[in-house]
C-alpha cells in the first residue's frame, strides 16, 4: 500500500458529510467508513474527524443526538441537517469537476493546438 | 446502527444544560475504547491495540480542546436565538391581546403614559433643586439660604420682609457678602416697536451677580448706584436666551430702552449663555429691587417700604 496522503483543508468535511448521508453515525463508525471505502488513502486522524463533526454542528450542515451503539454503549451520533444534505451536493459537484479538470491536464499526451 | 431514541424532554434537558465538556470527553472514550476493542479482537495485544488507537486519533488534547470551543459557540447561539424566539413570542401574543382589548390597552397607556410624564416633571425639578447646581454660579457649596423659622415648635420656614432682610445682610457685612432677591415673577415689558412680552424676573440687589460669582458676558454687572430706594430702578440685565430670542444677539443692544411694568429701563448687561437665576423657575431677566413690585406709574412707594411683603430671600456666600 502506497503511503497514505495527507487530506487538503475543507476535503475532510465533504467525506464527513458523504460518510453521514448513508444514515447516522458516529464517529468511531464515520472513521471506518472513510477509511473502509477510501481504502485508506487518506492520512486522516481521529482526533481531526471529531474537530470536523463538531465544525459542521457547529454549522448547522449536522445535527447530533446521544443513542447506543451496537454493543449497547451511549454514543453520540450525527445526522446530516437538511441544509447540510444540499452543502454535499454542491461540493461534491464542484470537487468532481475539481478532479476531472487536474486529471485531463494531467493525462494529456501533447499540448493542445 | 440507528440510535435508539431518548424521551424528547431529555433533549431540552441536554440543549439548555449541555455540558459541552463533559460530552466530548464522554465521545473520545467511547471512540478509543470501540477502537482498542476492535484492534485487540483482530489478534493485537491490549497494549498494542491501546498504543495504536491513540496514534490513529493523534493530538486527543487538542482535539477535545477545538471540539468544547465549537460546542460552547454552537450552545451560546441557540440560546440566544431560543430567547429571541421566546421574546418575540411573548411580545406577538401580548400584542395580541391589546387588540382584542382597546379600551383596557387605552388605560393602560394612558395610565404609563402620564406616570412617566409626571415622573419627568418631578425629575426635572428634583435635578435643578437639588442634583445640579446653577449653571456659571461659582462654588455653589458656599452658598446659602437663610429663612425664618416660625411656630412653636418652630417648624414653618418663610422668607423675609425686605427691612428685615436688609438687617441681616448688614449684619453679615463683608465678612459673608449677602445678596436678597425675589425671584419669578411674571412681567410685562415692552421692547421698542414690539409687542409686549411677560417674562419671569427677578428683582435682586446690586451685588446679585458678584455674590453668586456671575460674570455679565456684554455690558456691565449691576452697581450701587443702579439700588435708589423710594425710586424706580432703571437699569437691567437680560439673559443669554433672552437677548438671542428677542435682539439676535445684538450687541447694540446694550443701553437700549425698554419699559419694565410701564417703567423705562435701560439694558445694562447681559447674563452669561446658561444662566437662568437660581430658581426652579428660569428668571428673563433681572431688576434692582428698589423699584421692586411696586412699581406702576405714578406709585414712588418701593416695597421697601413695605413691612408686610415677606417675600425676599437672602443668600450669603461663606
Amino acid at each position: 500500500m502506497a503511503t497514505p496522503i495527507e487530506l487538503l483543508q475543507g476535503t475532510l468535511d465533504v467525506l464527513v458529510m458523504k460518510a453521514l448521508s448513508w444514515g447516522p453515525q458516529h464517529g468511531h463508525a464515520v472513521s471506518r467508513l472513510i477509511r473502509a471505502t477510501t481504502k485508506g488513502t487518506f492520512d486522516v486522524r481521529d482526533g481531526s474527524l471529531y474537530t470536523s463533526l463538531h465544525r459542521l454542528e457547529e454549522r448547522g450542515w449536522v445535527d447530533s443526538e446521544w443513542g447506543h451503539s451496537d454493543k449497547g454503549k451511549r454514543a453520540k451520533f450525527y445526522v446530516p441537517t437538511a441544509r447540510g444534505r444540499q452543502q454535499l451536493r454542491n461540493e461534491s459537484a464542484s470537487w468532481r469537476r475539481y478532479a476531472d479538470a487536474v486529471s485531463l491536464m494531467l493525462s494529456a499526451t501533447e499540448a493542445p493546438a | 446502527m440507528t440510535p435508539r431514541h431518548e424521551p424528547t424532554w431529555r433533549r431540552y434537558l441536554r440543549v439548555w444544560r449541555g455540558n459541552p465538556r463533559e460530552d466530548v470527553a464522554e465521545e473520545v472514550q467511547f471512540h478509543l475504547e470501540t477502537e482498542i476493542e476492535e484492534l485487540a479482537a483482530s489478534g493485537l495485544s491490549p497494549a498494542e491495540a491501546r498504543a495504536r488507537a491513540l496514534a490513529q486519533f493523534g493530538d486527543v488534547g487538542q482535539a477535545i480542546t477545538e471540539c468544547i470551543a465549537s460546542d460552547h459557540r454552537r450552545l451560546r447561539r441557540y440560546r440566544w436565538t431560543q430567547f429571541q424566539d421566546t421574546i418575540r413570542h411573548e411580545v406577538k401574543y401580548i400584542l395580541r391581546g391589546f387588540t382584542r382589548r382597546p379600551s383596557f390597552t387605552a388605560t393602560v397607556i394612558a395610565t404609563l403614559a402620564l406616570g412617566v410624564g409626571a415622573n419627568a416633571a418631578v425629575f426635572s425639578i428634583v435635578d435643578r433643586v437639588f442634583l445640579r447646581p446653577p449653571a456659571e454660579v461659582q462654588e455653589p457649596s458656599q452658598l446659602r439660604r437663610l429663612y425664618l423659622l416660625r411656630g412653636s415648635p418652630p417648624n414653618t420656614r418663610s422668607r423675609f420682609g425686605l427691612p428685615q432682610a436688609h438687617a441681616i445682610a448688614a449684619q453679615l457685612g463683608a465678612r459673608f457678602p449677602t445678596t436678597i432677591y425675589d425671584g419669578g415673577d411674571r412681567t410685562r415689558i415692552e421692547l421698542a416697536g414690539n409687542t409686549p412680552r411677560i417674562v419671569n424676573a427677578d428683582w435682586v440687589t446690586p451685588n446679585f451677580f458678584n455674590v453668586l460669582g456671575v460674570r455679565v458676558v456684554a455690558g456691565r454687572d449691576f452697581e450701587d448706584a443702579d439700588l435708589r430706594f423710594g425710586e424706580a430702578s432703571t437699569s437691567l440685565i437680560i439673559s443669554w436666551d433672552f437677548w438671542q430670542r428677542e435682539f439676535a444677539g445684538d450687541r447694540s443692544v446694550i443701553g437700549k430702552s425698554v419699559r419694565v411694568r410701564g417703567q423705562p429701563m435701560t439694558i445694562v448687561g447681559v447674563a452669561p449663555r446658561g444662566f437662568r437665576g437660581i430658581d426652579v423657575d428660569a428668571a428673563d431677566i433681572w431688576v434692582p429691587l428698589a423699584g421692586s413690585r411696586r412699581v406702576t406709574p405714578g406709585a414712588r412707594a418701593p416695597s421697601y417700604e413695605d413691612r408686610g411683603t415677606s417675600a425676599w430671600q437672602l443668600v450669603p456666600r461663606r
